[in-house]
């Protein structure tokens, strides 16, 4: 790391990582907008559904959020290894990040796929007479699932540079930063899209 | 690497008391509270140990968390007035027996916002003064 340039910024920080710390707060923004917008919708109606079953739909969706926080331990694995020079076991970490980011979309998916085609909740009508229940779901957890695909793609192309020699200590931390903020959004959708529509 | 591992496990152990809530059926309001709290628990840890925001500057922790802690607190006003149009019920029954009962329901609203946000900025500040030098 060039320690000049590092020192020489106000923030004491390099910019790469400033960069990234200015996006995930303005992605944070994006979210906080939608998950109170979400919160004003529900509170202004008074019949809103609460679909989720404690079993199976609350338990598979505690094991999704267990999968994603699994994730982000290793993910800080990754970035100590990085740190350590092992270019080896940082793939390795990264690959493990990778496979439980993919395997929390797929769990997602499976989700998706039983409300549209058994309970046929879509984004503009659902049984339960409340179409801004579809709007609010598939909009908060898609634009949710879509960051951790994104992010799944980003690992994907630091574990190759990583693997080729390329890249540094400070861009595996960085693409950390990014994928631990993709739990952190899950740590509020969870409990307020999930654990607030628990079916009485 | 150990202060990780236990970082996750204690998230691990928060999110199983938000899921027990669940499965109690605790009533809404004290389900919402406590959920809010636990939740802006979990965000605090994440951005303090995994992205490392305990061992950054003061300056960047400012100017990036003051201008988010500010929207939410702008958009949190609109709640009372969703809860107003709702609430149809209470809401026209407190409107009808006198305005006062309304304004109360209102400020009760609103008083349920603090406690989760008192405690994380306690949270914040305790993360702050206790910053210690930690490198590698």
């Amino acid at each position: 790391m060039n320690h000049a340039a590092a020192s020489s910024s106000p923030f004491g920080i390099g910019s790469k990582k400033f960069g990234m710390w200015l996006f995930v707060v303005s992605d944070a923004l994006t979210f906080t907008t939608l998950l109170i917008c979400y919160t004003y919708l529900r509170m202004a109606s008074d019949d809103w559904p609460l679909p989720f079953a404690f079993s199976p739909s609350i338990i598979f969706s505690s094991v999704m959020t267990l999968v994603l926080l699994t994730s982000s331990l290793t993910m800080v694995f990754a970035v100590d290894a990085m740190k350590s020079g092992d270019r080896r076991r940082t793939v390795r970490w990264l690959g493990a990040t990778m496979v439980a980011g993919a395997a929390f979309v797929l769990l997602h998916l499976t989700e998706w796929r039983h409300l549209i085609f058994d309970e046929k909740v879509t984004p503009w009508s659902n049984p339960w007479n409340q179409p801004l229940f579809g709007a609010t779901f598939f909009g908060i957890t898609g634009l949710h699932m879509l960051h951790v695909t994104a992010g799944v793609i980003y690992l994907g192309v630091v574990a190759a540079g990583v693997l080729r020699g390329r890249f540094t200590e400070e861009d595996v931390e960085v693409s950390g930063l990014y994928w631990h903020f993709v739990d952190l959004v899950w740590m509020f959708v969870f409990p307020m899209i999930y654990l607030m529509s628990v079916t009485p | 690497m150990k202060l990780f591992v236990k970082v996750w496990v204690f998230l691990l152990l928060l999110t199983a008391v938000e899921v027990y809530l669940a499965y109690l059926r605790a009533a809404p309001v004290v389900m919402l509270a406590v959920l809010l709290v636990i939740s802006l628990m979990k965000a605090v840890y994440i951005i303090a140990y995994f992205m490392h925001m305990k061992y950054e500057g003061r300056l960047l922790r400012w100017s990036l968390f003051l201008p988010l802690v500010i929207l939410i607190l702008a958009l949190l006003g609109i709640l009372p007035d969703a809860a107003r149009a709702q609430c149809i019920q209470c809401g026209r029954t407190a409107a009808a027996q006198n305005s006062e009962r309304a304004r109360v329901l209102n400020r009760g609203i609103v008083a349920m916002v603090v406690p989760p946000l008192l405690l994380s900025a306690g949270l914040l500040w305790r993360l702050r003064t206790r910053r210690e030098v930690r490198r590698g």
